[in-house]
Order: structure tokens, then sequence, then C-alpha cells
């Protein structure tokens, strides 16, 4: 089998969702999403997962070609005692290994299937998210792409962290190309993936007027207020048979103190 | 974004199928290291157990979830002198506040989570109290990458020949980043008793046996993983 990243990175869009399912022409979506901790203008993970499901009985799911990740408006990004990494060092010979620790920015893993005749072949994957970039405005963000068997591949993809327009904030956009398998199967596919973005306990040491001092990695911030209904959060995705699945949800207000 | 070449062909299916039937399994092994210094017999000394895990295949070890070492008999464990701790105080404290005189050790761990297809390491101080129950609450805090705080739970039992006494200890989950798995220990050194910090009259927490069995002091240990496998091991001090 082989080249999985597309689903894999697909599900990186279930990051922020709340709960939805929306039935294609082709595949039906249902995706999952939470904050955690869910404490307003605190540091946060945010979480989610996705299962993808082909309406004909028996076929795999379209392959995955791209897909949009919106948070809700008022989310930040607080990236001081960050590094990055590159793609570069990602397709080296030590892959994420050669990442600094503190380049990360999330990660996760799912199920991956391809088809080949009549039969089904699944093969679990990795996901690594590393910063790019951590300059702030010019966030970049790179998903290394793993699975190991039956077969090997290794992809990376990056993507911009960009505004959103209202009523979302952040949001970032990977294309993921088609990608090929067994000679006679079909382009890899998602059946099911999860991600987490953010690390809120992290903390790195880094030379502070040449003493040694430990820094909070904030990484992912709550909005200091949550709208009512909760936090808007969108995922788009594009499937190869030229179906789309917009995922809009709601991530329930963090609950209030008493 | 880059594509490595891909193995394809039926070949890799069979190839498959033939590691799923025959496949190697992956198990979780520990190996013990102890050693008594100042290593006199019947004199207070401190004792150092050092644990490695490692995995027969290559992959992180199991994390552990219950550890027992079997000391060697006339190995003996003063508590006259020692202060105790509310277990409450040390889970929610890390041991601050707790009597000087209820701590009984420390040491170091390393532990390791997978984090995708990357490995992360996780250093951690540990330091053991007595508690008010008359058992041991080590506390391990790691700070970085992650900042962790986990409370491990022992107890003092008694063995049979050549053993005397028997430390269980409990270790709790480590989490990582959620739907990440558990981290792993790695290896974890801990020292009971020191003889700089006398109590009791001056005797150490610890007490060196009066002699010492053909072949060295004998110790054992038993450990029990999450995903249920167990091993073994057996170590041997060498007589003063």
């Amino acid at each position: 089998m082989s080249r999985l990243g597309a689903f894999a990175a697909t599900l990186a869009a279930g990051i922020c969702l709340a709960g939805a399912t929306t039935a294609w022409a082709g595949q039906t979506t249902s995706i999952k999403a939470a904050f955690t901790p869910d404490k307003l203008g605190a540091p946060t993970n945010a979480s989610g997962e996705g299962k993808f499901v082909s309406t004909i009985p028996g076929e795999i799911p379209s392959p995955i070609i791209g897909f949009t990740i919106k948070g809700p408006a008022g989310l930040t990004l607080n990236l001081k005692g960050t590094g990055t990494c590159s793609a570069a060092i990602l397709e080296g010979p030590k892959g994420p290994e050669g990442c600094p620790t503190n380049s990360i920015a999330g990660s996760g893993g799912g199920e991956g299937a391809l088809k080949l005749g009549s039969q089904i072949i699944e093969e679990p994957f990795t996901l690594n998210f590393f910063l790019g970039d951590n300059s702030p405005g010019h966030t970049v963000i790179l998903l290394y792409v793993n699975a190991v068997s039956p077969v090997s591949i290794q992809l990376v993809f990056t993507a911009n962290v960009e505004k959103e327009a209202p009523p979302y904030g952040l949001g970032f956009h990977f294309n993921i190309p088609l990608i090929p398998t067994l000679p006679g199967a079909s382009d890899a596919s998602v059946l099911s993936a999860h991600v987490t973005i953010g690390a809120p306990n992290a903390y790195f040491y880094e030379k502070v007027h040449g003493k040694r001092k430990r820094v909070h990695v904030k990484g992912l911030i709550l909005p200091k207020t949550c709208p009512k209904g909760g936090f808007p959060v969108q995922s788009d995705i594009s499937f190869q048979d030229g179906t789309t699945s917009e995922n809009s949800l709601k991530v329930p207000c963090p609950p209030k103190k008493k | 974004m880059r594509r490595k070449p891909v193995i394809l062909g039926a070949a890799a299916a069979v190839a498959l199928c033939l590691s799923l039937s025959a496949g190697a399994q992956a198990a979780t092994v520990a190996s013990l290291t102890p050693s008594l210094s100042p290593d006199r017999l019947g004199v207070s000394t401190a004792l150092t157990l050092a644990v490695r895990y490692t995995n027969t295949q290559p992959e992180l070890p199991a994390p552990v979830s219950h550890l027992l070492v079997r000391l060697p008999a006339g190995l003996e464990v003063n508590l006259k002198g020692l202060g105790t701790c509310p277990r409450k105080r040390v889970v929610a404290h890390d041991g601050r506040g707790c009597p000087a005189s209820s701590r009984v050790g420390g040491g170091s761990a390393v532990a390791a989570g997978r984090i995708g297809a990357k490995t992360v390491d996780e250093n951690a101080t540990l330091t053991a109290y007595r508690d008010a129950s008359e058992g041991l609450a080590v506390v391990g805090v790691g700070l970085s990458p992650l900042e962790e705080r986990v409370v491990l739970s022992g107890t003092v039992e008694p063995d049979e020949s050549p053993y005397g006494l028997d430390l269980a200890m409990t270790i709790p989950p480590i989490a990582t980043l959620p739907t990440e798995p558990n981290a792993s220990t790695l290896r974890f050194s801990l020292t009971l008793g020191s003889t700089r910090h006398g109590h009791g009259g001056g005797k150490g927490l610890m007490q060196m046996p009066g002699s010492c069995p053909a072949g060295g002091f004998p110790f054992a240990a038993d450990f029990k993983y999450a995903d249920g496998t167990s091993s073994e091991t057996t170590a041997k001090v060498p007589c003063p």
C-alpha cells in the first residue's frame, strides 16, 4: 500500500470541530472536536477526530485533495519559547526526530485505506505538526505524515496560518495531492483520523541574559469570551471525486463558574 | 511536499501477510542494578535501585504499572525517628511543606512519549516520603517539555528467604497529549536512605545485614506493564 498522506492530512481537518455528520454524494463525513482545557483566555489543546465512510457499500471514501480548518474569532497564538523545523529536516534522514522538541505543534494519527480489486487494505498512519515559521503573522505549519506497514511512506505538507472572515479567526489550508498506492489499486483514502494541536503545559528552557530560564509555551489560547451557542469552527474538505464537505460546528462554551 | 519512493507490488502484500503471521511479538523487559553505599556489614547504608526498561522490538517499552523489588534478608528498614507526611500534602504540593524527617530518598527518571512519529524524552526528579499510612509516596516531577507530576505509592512487606523485605510500588499512568499514548518509563534510579542524615539515635533508614550469603546479596524484581504483560529479573550485590 502506500501514500496515505492524503487521508492523514485530511483529518487534521478535525481540529477545532465540535461534532457534525454530513452526507454527500460520495461519502459521509463525521467530525468531532473539543478544546481541553476549556477555560476562557487560557492555553488549550484543540483536538478532533473524524470518520469518512463511502455512501456506496463496499467502497472506500474518495481520496481527500485538500482541506481548510477555521477556528473561532478571538482564538490566538502565543508562540513565545517555540522553535521551528523545516520541510528539509523532515525529509532528511532523521525525519521528525530531527526537529527540535519545541517546534512540535501537535500530533495525531488514523487509519487509511486503498482498494485492490475487491479487497480493502488498511494502513495506520501517524501525524506530526511542527512550526515551520513562528513569526507573528507569518506562522507556517508543517504536517508530517508517516505510515510504516505494509508500505513505508513519509510525506510533508505545508500550510500558512491565515486570518479568516468572521465569525472565524485563524485558519489554515492544506493541499493534498493524490497518493498512488499499489499498481492497479486505488489512490489512498482516509477512513479515520484524530489530531491534537497545542500543548498548554509545555515548557522549554532558553538562555536569557546568560541565565537558563524556563519558558512556558502557551500555544493556542482560547478567546476571552464565548459567543452565544459556542465557538464557531469549520472544516472544508475536498475530495477527488469533486465533492466537498463543509462542516460548520460549534464547540460548547466553557461552563460558567458558580 | 515530498514523496519517498514507495515499495509497491504484490510482494509488499505478501510480506505483510508473512509479517503479520510470523512477526516477533514486542515485549518489555527490565534490568535491575542495585547498589549499597557504604557496603560495610552492619552499618547504616543507602540503597540505590537502578532500573532500565527496554523493548525487544524497536519500540518504546510498555508503561510500567507495578513494581515489586525483593530485598535481601537482613537488610533492615529503621523507621525510628522518621517523620511522616500526609499523602494528601504530598499529592497536592509535591511534598512541599512535608517535614524534612519524612523525606527518605530521591533520585531521577527518564520517561518517553510517542508524539506521532516522534519520540520525546522527559527527565524527572524523584523524591520519596514516608506517608502517614507507613507507606512510601514517591513524587516524580518532570518540567520540560511537558509539566508532569505523578505520585507513586509504595509499601514494604516481609518476604521469604533468601529475601527479607519487599518494596511494592504502584505507578500511575503518565499522560502526554490528548489522543496520544501514555508515556513510558525508560529508566529510573531511586536511592533510599542516607548516611549523612541519620535519625533514630544516629541510625540511618537502611541498615546493612550483619552477614553476607555466599555469592552476594540477592535481589529480585517483578514488573507488570500497562499492556498486561509482565517480566522479572534478579541481581546480586557482591559481598563487602
